[in-house]
């Protein structure tokens, strides 16, 4: 980690003599220019250095990102730090539709923190240079942060880990009820900083056998095969009997998932393993529930994991039903383009393509706020071998042996085990299944940084059309006007409709005498409209303005004068547009 | 008179209130008083500095509006591990303010009695006892305000009436009488009618008997937000008591933003979760489960998409009948609960915590209270009652069908039989009468209804007795809570040096170490059983540790065994730990 650190202390200075020298090198299609902050898109950073990366551009672009004010604490005390990426000249982040990028709520799912990072970086190097960054920075802001579980992501970059472990926060959890907690965890039996799995030869005992083509290789053998035995046992994960109840690794580090702490459709550990006491129990959930419920204009939520290749939505549990169908086309219309934009990724369904998940954070996001929200389960293993005629993609030895010169196996090595007696220690290091190898890791962030981007630039954006004063008669005339939302996703969602969440869409002018005013139900017959029972300057909406949809609305006014007709909504900024009534 | 002074004007107004209101604590002398939040945290604050070696105050957090919520501990002698607890919930639902004066006045009438009465020695000496007198401080706050009103909510607002504001639109004390009412507006599209039964009584309308609605019965209040309805945007929309997780109603305004939410339900939780010696939980509130037999469910009751039903588990409610049938030896009185128990604290500490949860409502108005003759003498009692000047209120009702022949007449609603309790006590001013009022928006107006909190409120003679039957009640539940013993610990020497070592974990108690919810949510904690082995000895066969995750009760025992080798069998030990349920010790004797 030392090193790491050293290297980004390194890339400042290089960083800084790029700047002044334009000239170097030709920076490719997709960076657009020579950037003014370099970082190295071929690693992973550690909790410091993806907040030191950060920081780095917050100090190159001051005037469109800021930390937030408010920092959430971990249960070890690291920061939750909010960055806000916002163009303040076109009017302040709380005044816009927003979408919020989060990585790593799970500790060892860590390449989520570098999509961030890559998403804040692309947006601030592109701005002023490509037309359609410009246009999303200028209209939408971004809530980014990096890592909803940093004492996760800490303890899996700086100790001896698997790929799966790591995963929960680090709130001491007694989870095998002893009355002492997390006191047997995995342990690095052969102190190499890894944990490896165990196996054991028992001639004609076993359940296993050597595949003969890979000795590294463990081929279970068929139950049903006559008379053939394997000649080895897996005994798990690298571990002793730490507190001597006869069972090895039974009560690790905390032991409980903050991704199922989460209102909407929680349920307590006996149901739902990890969700805690109640729902955001621990402080980095309750942090950012706090933060995005006093953020109402967040309109897109993308939370990144790993892995799978997977661009998954809610429902979580079969029970919740169907989520309601103009929210389905929107879900459908992100997702598949995420599909083609993501090669290997499939747009899921959690309950019905994945697995039940009460009290998730997307579906929360949604279910409870009414956001379109997804979840990227970065890195898909079929990326080892993209060529689908290569044979055994799931090789994971000839990946390594081959593409990484054998870097991420640590081979089988003897051990004298105080339970098990002679036995062997190896497999693969933590880095390797889950996230991508170096050379990779600058695609995957760049793929799901831009599908973030697509996301965003669905978020709703209202303009006022079409405004048509009428000739009118005995003193009164109509005002038609039409509000046209240019986006896909609607002002208000159908489950923020239907759930009544927040604040209705208001519709109103101002600076002449409303006599009556409504919605209009049919674009050809102008008699059509919904009239308000009162307030008619003033109409609300549950529905909001659909996905690329319009909302007409006819008032009929009496007077003249100059009257400003008002959109003002959660989700999209307000615009206003002035009418001379003669 | 200078009645521009609006000192002056308070000045008269509170005298006013204390003429009208019997129950407010100026006059309350009784042994349970109606204490407000100053008050009350003076009287604990007293009582636990007086008896400091029975008492000590604890502080559970603030509310949300920065009141502390304060609790007491009463224990004798010391806190040894495994002692039980038993916590009692008080006024967690605001308008039952005075069951935080019940509370308080048990915890004063147990350490008044340790010396004396055998049982609550007992109680006090093994057991635990932690008392929130009042868990909902700012739900308490009205009963105390000018305009005293029984509002529930207390936390989180939203925008009840879709009109882009929230909370515009409260009830308020229009016609300036002291309180929160109810208006009742003519109009052909009300839905209620006067109780022909008793007129001062509104009901709704039955269509099945030809009846025709001739009122709107709404809350006292203003249009504040002009959009045609009163107060129905009131604000403080979240209840305390249906913030907690269990069968919380998401999008509910009462059920607040998320579980938790709320400072007090988080403070109680919080409380819980860091007290794991407590064994049973008691809520006086709204809802009954011990004089009334509760539904329940089997204990196995079948999951749907993983989640099991929710609710009482046949199992306990067995426990639940065994303890409300002594109950009702001390407690003969007839109450009617809520069963709507979603996200509240008793479902909670129940269905989550695994915690065996008594839900007492104490008192609630008497619905059959009298006999047909006794109906006669009040029917004379009634009329013409100064407190209750009801004659404008019993006009022409050309809804009600008025034929003189009381047989015809449906049953009085539960409104009228309130009425007729009252009048048989001689609650004289139980309803408020139905007073003319011209109100700006609507015109013309009556403001009355039955008076704010009389029909949650015990007169004070019934306070003091419930007082003493809690007291009772919770004396006599001392020796059922569960307890863990050893029994049956002996050693066999089978030859050598070699020692078969055999015990029993045993619950004597009436309570089981676990309820049904506390196996399954693994909340409450194993009992561990050890053995301990001298130096120099060897465990040759069984485990040094059992966790065990049920034991029954009534004598529910578990059996175990060792094998050791060993020089001297009066250096083995065994111990058995809970956080909630005893502990003991013992060296096996040599058979
Ligand atoms: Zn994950």
């Amino acid at each position: 980690m030392r090193l790491l650190l050293h290297t980004a202390a390194l890339t400042v200075l290089t960083a800084t003599a790029l700047a002044q020298d334009e000239s170097t090198g030709f920076a490719g299609t997709a960076a657009g220019k020579a950037p003014r902050v370099e970082i190295a898109w071929n690693r992973l950073y550690d909790v410091d250095e993806i907040y030191a990366h950060l920081d780095r551009l917050v100090a190159a672009y001051p005037e469109r990102l800021r930390m937030h004010p408010t920092v959430g604490h971990s249960v070890q005390n690291r920061d939750l730090r909010v960055y806000v990426l916002n163009n303040p000249e076109t009017g302040l982040d709380t005044e816009k539709p927003a979408m919020w990028i989060d990585g790593n709520v799970h500790g060892n799912e860590v390449q989520g923190a570098e999509a961030v990072l890559y998403t804040a970086w692309y947006l601030l190097e592109n701005y002023g240079t490509n037309e359609r960054v410009t246009e999303l920075v200028d209209r939408a802001a971004f809530y980014l942060l990096p890592m909803q579980n940093p004492d996760g992501r800490a303890n899996w970059f700086a100790g001896a880990h698997t790929a799966s472990s790591s995963r929960s926060g680090y709130q001491p959890v007694d989870s095998d009820r002893d009355g002492v907690p997390d006191e047997d965890g995995p342990d690095d039996l052969d102190g190499d900083g890894h944990i490896t799995s165990m196996r054991k030869r028992i001639p004609g005992e076993g359940t296993h056998r050597l595949d003969p083509d890979d000795p590294r290789v463990l081929v279970r053998v068929p139950a049903d095969t006559k008379g053939a035995r394997g000649d080895w046992v897996m005994l798990g994960r690298e571990g002793i009997d730490n507190d001597g109840d006869g069972r090895i690794n039974e009560d690790g580090p905390g032991g409980y998932d903050m991704n199922r702490a989460w209102p909407s459709m929680w349920q307590p550990g006996h149901v739902q393993f990890g969700a805690g006491p109640y729902p955001l129990y621990w402080p980095e959930t309750r942090f950012i529930a706090g933060f995005i419920l006093d953020h109402p204009n967040i309109a897109a939520v993308q939370s990144f994991h790993n892995a799978g290749g997977m661009i998954l939505r809610g429902p979580g549990a079969a029970s919740f039903g169907s989520y309601p169908r103009a929210d389905v086309r929107v879900y459908d219309e992100i997702g598949r383009t995420g599909e083609k934009m993501l090669p290997f990724y499939r747009y899921m369904i959690l309950w019905k393509d994945l697995y039940t998940v009460f009290g998730g954070f997307v579906t929360w996001t949604y279910e409870g706020l009414g956001i379109i929200s997804f979840t990227n389960e970065m890195w898909s293993r079929r990326r080892q071998f993209p060529d689908a005629n290569t044979p055994a993609p799931d090789d994971r030895h000839f990946f390594d042996d081959h593409l990484l010169m054998g870097d991420g196996f640590i081979d089988w090595k003897p051990f004298d085990h105080p339970r098990y007696g002679p036995i062997e220690i190896g497999g693969f290091k933590k880095d390797v299944g889950r996230v991508p190898p170096s050379f990779l890791i600058e695609e995957e962030t760049h793929r799901n940084a831009l599908f973030c981007l697509v996301h965003a630039e669905a978020m709703p954006e209202v303009v006022i059309e079409n405004v048509v004063v009428g000739e009118g008669s005995g003193g009164v005339r109509t005002i038609d006007v039409e509000f046209r939302n240019l986006r896909a996703i609607p002002t208000r969602s159908a489950r923020t409709a239907e759930q009544k969440i927040g604040t209705p869409d208001r519709f109103s002018i101002e600076g002449v005498e409303v006599l009556a005013g409504g919605f209009r139900t049919d674009r050809f017959r102008p008699e059509a409209i919904e009239l308000a029972e009162r307030e008619p300057e003033r109409l609300l909406s549950e529905n909001g303005v659909g996905g690329r949809g319009v909302v007409r609305v006819r008032w009929f006014v009496r007077g003249r004068g100059e009257a400003t007709i008002r959109f003002e909504g959660e989700k999209a900024s307000n615009v206003s547009r002035e009418v001379t009534v003669r | 008179m200078p009645t521009d002074s609006p000192s002056l004007r308070a000045a008269l107004l509170a005298l006013s209130l204390c003429a009208v209101a019997p129950f407010t604590q100026a006059q309350d002398t009784s042994r349970a008083p109606l204490l407000d939040h100053g008050r009350l945290r003076r009287a604990l604050t007293r009582f636990a500095s007086e008896h400091a070696e029975l008492v000590t105050r604890l502080e559970l957090g603030s509310s949300r509006r920065q009141l502390k919520i304060d609790a007491l501990r009463l224990a004798a002698g010391s806190l040894e591990r495994g002692r039980p607890g038993i916590l009692i919930v008080a006024n967690i639902n605001g308008p039952h303010v005075y069951t935080s004066g019940i509370a308080l006045e048990i915890a004063r009438d147990l350490v008044a009695r340790y010396r004396t009465d055998p049982a609550v020695k007992q109680l006090l000496d093994t057991t635990t006892l932690y008392v929130v007198p009042r868990a909902n401080p700012d739900g308490a706050e009205p009963r105390f305000k000018d305009g005293m009103v029984e509002k529930i909510g207390t936390g989180w607002n939203v925008d009840n009436d879709r009109d882009g504001r929230t909370g515009e639109d409260h009830a308020s004390d229009i016609n300036a009488d002291g309180y929160v009412s109810w208006m009742r507006i003519r109009d052909a599209e009300g839905e209620w009618i006067e109780d022909p039964r008793d007129r001062r009584a509104m009901r709704k309308a039955d269509a099945s008997r030809g009846e025709v609605g001739v009122w709107k019965l709404i809350r006292e209040g203003r249009d504040r937000d002009g959009d045609g309805k009163v107060a129905e945007d009131p604000g403080r929309d979240a209840e305390v008591n249906r913030n907690f997780a269990a069968g919380w109603e998401e999008h509910d305004p009462r059920a607040g933003r998320y579980p938790t939410h709320e400072p007090e339900t988080r403070a109680l939780c919080e409380f819980v979760m860091g007290h794991e010696d407590i064994q049973v939980v008691l809520v006086y509130g709204d809802q009954e489960n011990l004089s009334v037999e509760p539904a329940s469910v089997a204990d196995d009751a079948a999951a749907s998409d993983r989640v099991p039903p929710r609710g009482l588990r046949a199992s306990d409610a067995a426990l639940l009948k065994e303890l409300g049938r002594r109950y009702g030896k001390i407690v003969d009185r007839k109450v009617t609960g809520s069963d709507d128990t979603a996200g509240t604290f008793q479902a909670w500490t129940y269905e989550h915590r695994g915690l065996l949860t008594i839900a007492l409502a104490l008192w609630t108005v008497p619905l059959d209270a009298k006999s047909d003759d006794e109906a006669k003498s009040d029917d004379e009692a009634t009329p013409d009652d100064e407190a209750t000047p009801n004659d404008e209120a019993a006009p022409d009702d050309e809804a009600a069908p008025d034929d003189g022949e009381d047989d015809d007449l449906p049953e009085p609603s539960d409104q009228a039989k309130q009425l007729a309790w009252a009048d048989a006590q001689g609650i004289t001013n139980f309803h408020l009468g139905w007073q003319r009022f011209e109100h700006p928006e609507l015109g013309e107006v009556e403001i009355g209804g039955v008076r704010p909190f009389v029909t949650i409120e015990p007169p004070d003679a019934v306070r003091g007795q419930i007082v003493d039957e809690q007291v009772e009640f919770l004396a006599s539940l001392a020796p059922l809570l569960a307890r863990v013993q050893l029994t049956g610990v002996e050693a066999e020497v089978l030859g050598g040096d070699l020692v078969r070592v055999r015990a029993s974990v045993e619950n004597p108690a009436f309570l089981p170490l676990f309820t049904v919810w506390g196996k399954r949510t693994r909340t409450t904690r194993p009992a561990r059983l050890q053995i301990f082995v001298p130096e120099g000895s060897q465990l040759m066969a069984g485990e040094r540790q059992h966790l065990l995750w049920e034991l029954p009760g009534s004598g529910g025992r578990k059996d175990f065994e060792w094998l050791v080798q060993t020089d001297d069998v009066s250096k083995i030990g065994i111990r058995v730990e809970t956080k909630n349920a005893g502990a003991a010790s013992a060296v096996p004797e040599v058979k």
